[in-house]
């Protein structure tokens, strides 16, 4: 990975989003997601307390990832999907940058725009809602991080449509892939354990931990830095696939 | 086919199919110092040949050899396409410096690019802003930026009228003389290329028909006999 070409390659692309309309779209998605957890923490908190956090924090964060990674993805593949129809990948090829890397210099500029939005909102709202004092630091940060480990996947998941955007309408199903991926998702959650759930889906290991629901905490880390080490990998892998594949025209 | 000695470019035998349609039926040739003109009818391959040169697209079989010095070949060639795709939202100039620093050249570089090309006055403007003849001017500098030895250019004169063809025409001699820059360029239309061309390549079906060295194009040019035996040549392989 050339560290400097990538960072050339993001001042560029972090320079090109001149619009405020995508984190006003994710703002009000996001806080429309905050208000209506807020509303069922609230409620279910007046009645039986310790029983309800963590699963509440659990679902919100799988809902979240439905939504949230859905416009993730449908942005940054909508961007991609442009330039590639355009010419614009292809221009850029010609220079000595591979396909990956101006992929992935998009998407972080898509990441790290959309991480910072997010994060500040979801503090923002923790803070002045009451709800660090409702959960405790604790719950609070298992929060952040559970959000941050939502965008992970979200990441690395659009980022191998990148492979595919050349052949197919991709941002056109997108949003059904999402919705087949959250029936799949709840029918995992309640038919396979804690150890194989947390190799899918990260976060959902985070407010057990946090809460002290693990009998042995250390397996469950052990599982959930497989899990964040896979969906990096995923992004290598695609990163490397893209970078050769044109390549192959020449010897 | 003729053998260029100390070629830049040695294509072998390259073959080319988009499922039932030929695009390349084993073309051979060698690009060598200068200007080298590829000239034909569209359709003719053109495009898909530079497309293979430069790695855009694979080849079916058959060999592309560059060599230009430079372990990686983009190192040392200029790419100018048929499509005008710069991305839209970035001016001029910084677009350039950025495109000079993924190279490492020297960014002072940028500016002596801008006045040679002609582009001093549009500089701090959007590229999606500027006409279509100084987007033209913009992917030239883009390819002249990191002084590579040869620059591969795909129909550098189509969607302009003749008075911005002449100054790009000029542009791309003047490089070629002062900063010793060597170029293939297509074309469909052989009056783009034959004044400032050392040699053409003549393209049709997916095969290479003709190439004529600068002596031949002027003689045949020149001569009204001539002229009317080359329009029937043409004409008879598929040229307008």
């Amino acid at each position: 990975m050339n560290w400097r070409r990538l960072r050339i390659l993001y001042e560029m692309e972090s320079k090109r989003i001149s619009s405020y309309v995508m984190p006003l779209i994710f703002s009000v998605i996001i806080s429309f997601l905050l208000i209506q957890w807020l509303f069922g923490v609230k409620l279910l908190y007046q009645n039986e307390p310790e029983e309800y956090l963590s699963s509440i924090i659990s679902s919100f964060l799988m809902y979240f990832f439905l939504l949230f990674g859905m416009s993730v993805s449908l942005l940054y593949i909508v961007e991609l999907k442009s330039d590639e129809t355009r010419g614009i990948v292809d221009t850029f090829i010609t220079y000595p940058v591979g396909r990956g890397d101006f992929a992935l210099a998009k998407l972080m500029v898509y990441g790290l725009n959309i991480s910072i939005t997010t994060l500040i909102i979801a503090l923002i709202f923790l803070i002045f809602s009451g709800n660090f004092l409702i959960f405790g630091l604790g719950l609070s940060l298992t929060f952040i991080l559970g959000i941050l480990l939502i965008l992970l996947c979200s990441f690395s998941i659009s980022f191998v449509a990148a492979v595919f955007i050349r052949y197919s309408p991709l941002s056109e199903i997108i949003p059904v892939f999402y919705f087949v991926g959250g029936f799949l998702i709840n029918l995992m959650t309640s038919n396979i354990s804690a150890e194989k759930l947390v190799l899918f889906l990260p976060f959902s290991v985070l407010p057990g931990l946090a809460t002290g629901m693990y009998e042995d905490p250390t397996k469950m880390i052990i599982y959930l830095s497989i899990s964040i080490f896979a969906y990096l990998e995923i992004i290598h892998l695609t990163y490397i696939w893209l970078n050769t594949y044109k390549r192959r025209a020449l010897e | 086919m003729d053998i260029v000695i100390d070629a830049l470019i040695k294509i072998r035998n390259v073959t080319k199919r988009y499922g039932k349609t030929i695009a390349l039926r084993g073309v051979s040739l060698d690009i060598g110092r200068g200007i080298t003109g590829l000239v034909g009818p569209n359709g003719a391959g053109k495009t898909t040949l530079i497309n293979i040169i430069v790695g855009l697209i694979e080849r079916d079989s058959g060999k592309v050899v560059i060599k230009t010095g430079e372990k990686d070949f983009r190192e040392s060639i200029g790419v100018i396409r048929d499509k005008v795709a710069f991305p839209p939202e970035l001016e001029v100039e910084y677009f350039l410096r950025k495109i000079a620093d993924l190279y490492n050249v020297d960014i002072s570089h940028v500016k002596h690019v801008i006045d040679i090309i002609g582009l001093r006055d549009v500089k701090h403007k959007r590229i999606g802003s500027l006409s279509m003849g100084y987007k033209k001017r913009v992917g030239i500098a883009q390819a002249v930026v990191h002084n590579p030895v040869l620059i591969i250019a795909d129909e550098p004169f189509t969607q302009l009228d003749p008075i911005i063809k002449v100054e790009i025409r000029d542009t791309i001699h003047r490089l070629s003389k002062e900063e010793g820059i060597n170029f293939f360029i297509s074309s469909h239309d052989i009056a783009d290329l034959e004044v400032i061309a050392d040699r053409v390549i003549l393209i049709n079906n997916g095969k290479i028909i003709r190439i004529i060295e600068k002596g031949g194009i002027l003689s045949m040019m020149i001569r009204a006999d001539n002229v009317e035996s080359l329009k029937e040549y043409l004409i008879e392989k598929g040229f307008r």
